[in-house]
């Protein structure tokens, strides 16, 4: 029986409501729904065989296809492509947008993700430590952030401190953020009433800047007063990713029942403020026998009446 | 909330600059300074200096233009030229020239509304990432270009060891920039894949309008004069980058309609 090709797609898991966490295959998974195209995703967390040394790896008809242009190029030739109907002005727009994205908005991720001292600690690297497996984890954190900063360090080579770096790609993102913000609007779509590639690439960016639980989120909370763009990639989510979105409200409920669970079920001496008080008690007592012990504190009525005479 | 306050302290911080200076009129005796034209400058530097003449031309700001063999190691922000001295300030590259111009009152764009905001913004940062990284990549990645004329042109004003170190240094930068954007891996027929991409959005985006928006020029319409012009005019090995941009023919309108109205003495 014949059966046709299709996309298989090497991925890193998803997290937090997000198909995939990481940008590129976000973008791969976003364009290939969107498209409707036949894939195949395996989450298998292991760059290891992977020429580049990053996920995703896209193959189709066992071709490697390395970046977003041959993607489209393969997608196009099986009339697969989210670009129907957009005139050659929309066109043109969406070219300009996407190039104004890659630039502003990459940056400004891999500071958030890998430049920024306590995310990398605290955050990127446990997360990719968890996800890979046992000889891998001490590899590929460590060479994904000095990756990461050679790219950083060398687009802004013009400025000497890491604060001015920040600033300025921090202030860029946050621009971006506005200009996407306005052009968004009410609309369902950056296109109207369909997801184009530009919808895509803005997703793969914005979702993971926006769901990411970084322990300094200062674009975060930016991005959160972006009332549109925060409906939109949530709507992308749900109408796309149903399954990701589903799992993830499930876990979220499951998390607050236990939490609720845990609140209304904790027994008093079980309560962290009883054990303080207990410890308090304790210790308190110790000391005071401790010090009767050397001598510290005595009580005698002899000794007083000795000094009287 | 206290974290809303620093992001948009960042913001603020980049402004800083312009809050300093303040309002005021255009200082007299601004100085341009660039790399000479004649025997050192490079493309892409070439289009950026024009894009940032045009530009103050169009705004109607006086200037004087400096040559300087060292321009790119005087510049504020290292490696960028052009940059001018207004004043007390040092301002370099063509995008904090054109905010430090609109500090001080002086804007091309004020008229637009938010749709035609975003189509500044948008193709303004399509020609700043396409066409200067084809432009370096020609410059400094293509073999022949680079023995034949970008390394004689960059060191001819160094001399005799410093010549061969500058030079080195330079291109291991620029390549390192273009590996890092992805481009090194590209071959000359995608590069100019990419030219060709970009010159039909813009001129599927200017259509048969006098510029960009309508009537009156803007920024970007000195950006992309900036950068076709010098592709046009520079000689290269070959004119296949000239062909590339040749072929649209209301961008080379647009080229000589800048040209005559605001560079009277050249000729396309």
């Amino acid at each position: 029986m014949f059966k046709p090709h299709q996309l298989e797609v090497d991925t890193w898991k998803g997290d937090w409501g997000l198909p995939s966490i990481d940008y590129k295959c976000l973008e791969v998974l976003a364009f290939a729904r969107f498209t409707n195209a036949p894939i195949n995703i395996y989450h298998s967390n292991n760059p290891y065989r992977s020429v580049t040394g990053h996920l995703p790896v896209v193959s189709y008809n066992k071709r490697l296809l390395m970046d977003r242009d041959s993607l489209m190029d393969c997608l196009e030739k099986q009339n697969l492509t989210p670009d129907f109907g957009l005139t050659s002005l929309q066109l043109a727009e969406e070219h300009a947008a996407i190039s104004m994205i890659d630039a502003q908005l990459e940056p400004a991720l891999l500071f958030a993700w890998w430049m920024d001292e306590s995310n990398c600690l605290n955050f990127t690297k446990p997360w990719y430590r968890n996800a890979l497996k046992f000889p891998f984890n001490w590899y590929y954190p460590n060479a994904y952030e000095r990756e990461a900063k050679h790219k950083i360090y060398t687009l802004y080579n013009h400025l000497d401190s890491d604060n001015d770096i920040m600033t300025e790609v921090y202030a860029e993102a946050i621009k971006c953020m506005n200009v996407l913000e306005s052009r968004l609007g009410n609309n369902f779509y950056f296109f109207g009433s369909h997801p184009t590639l530009l919808d895509a690439v803005a997703y793969s960016y914005l979702g993971p800047l926006l769901k990411a639980p970084l322990t300094d989120n200062r674009l975060q909370s930016h991005l959160k007063t972006c009332k549109n763009l925060c409906i939109w990639i949530d709507r992308i989510t749900r109408e796309y990713f149903k399954i990701d979105w589903q799992a993830h409200k499930c876990n979220e409920k499951k998390k607050l029942e236990e939490t609720k669970q845990q609140m209304n079920v904790t027994p008093w001496y079980k309560r962290d403020e009883t054990k303080n008080v207990l410890i308090g008690i304790v210790t308190v007592i110790t000391m005071v026998v401790y010090s009767f012990k050397i001598g510290l504190i005595s009580v005698s009525d002899t000794s007083d009446e000795e000094d009287e005479d | 909330m206290a974290d809303f306050k620093t992001s948009s302290s960042i913001l603020t911080k980049e402004c800083l600059r312009t809050q300093i200076c303040g309002e005021g009129e255009w200082p007299k005796n601004t100085v341009i300074y660039q790399p000479y034209e004649t025997e050192q400058i490079l493309l892409p530097d070439n289009s950026k200096c024009l894009s940032v003449k045009t530009f103050l031309k169009m705004a109607g700001l006086e200037f004087i233009v400096e040559a300087r063999e060292n321009a790119e190691y005087m510049s504020p922000h290292r490696g960028k030229v052009p940059f001018i001295k207004a004043g007390q300030f040092l301002v370099a590259d063509f995008e904090p020239i054109v905010s430090f111009a609109q500090s001080k009152g002086y804007s091309l764009s004020t008229s637009l509304d938010e749709t035609q905001k975003w189509d500044l913004r948008v193709y303004m940062a399509l020609v700043n990432n396409v066409l200067l990284n084809a432009e370096i990549y020609v410059t400094w990645n293509h073999e022949l270009t680079y023995k034949e004329l970008t390394k004689p042109r960059y060191s001819s004003v160094y001399p005799f060891p410093l010549n061969h170190w500058a030079t080195y240094n330079k291109r291991r930068e620029m390549l390192s920039h273009l590996d890092v954007l992805g481009w090194k891996k590209k071959s000359l027929d995608e590069v100019f894949k990419e030219v060709e991409r970009i010159c039909e959005s813009l001129s599927n985006f200017l259509g048969d309008k006098k510029y960009f928006f309508y009537e009156k020029p803007t920024e970007l319409d000195a950006l992309v004069f900036g950068h076709l012009f010098s592709i046009i005019t520079t000689p290269l090995l070959n004119n296949r980058f000239a062909a590339t941009v040749r072929a649209y023919d209301n961008l080379v309108q647009l080229c000589v309609r800048i040209e005559t109205e605001f560079y009277q003495s050249r000729i396309l």
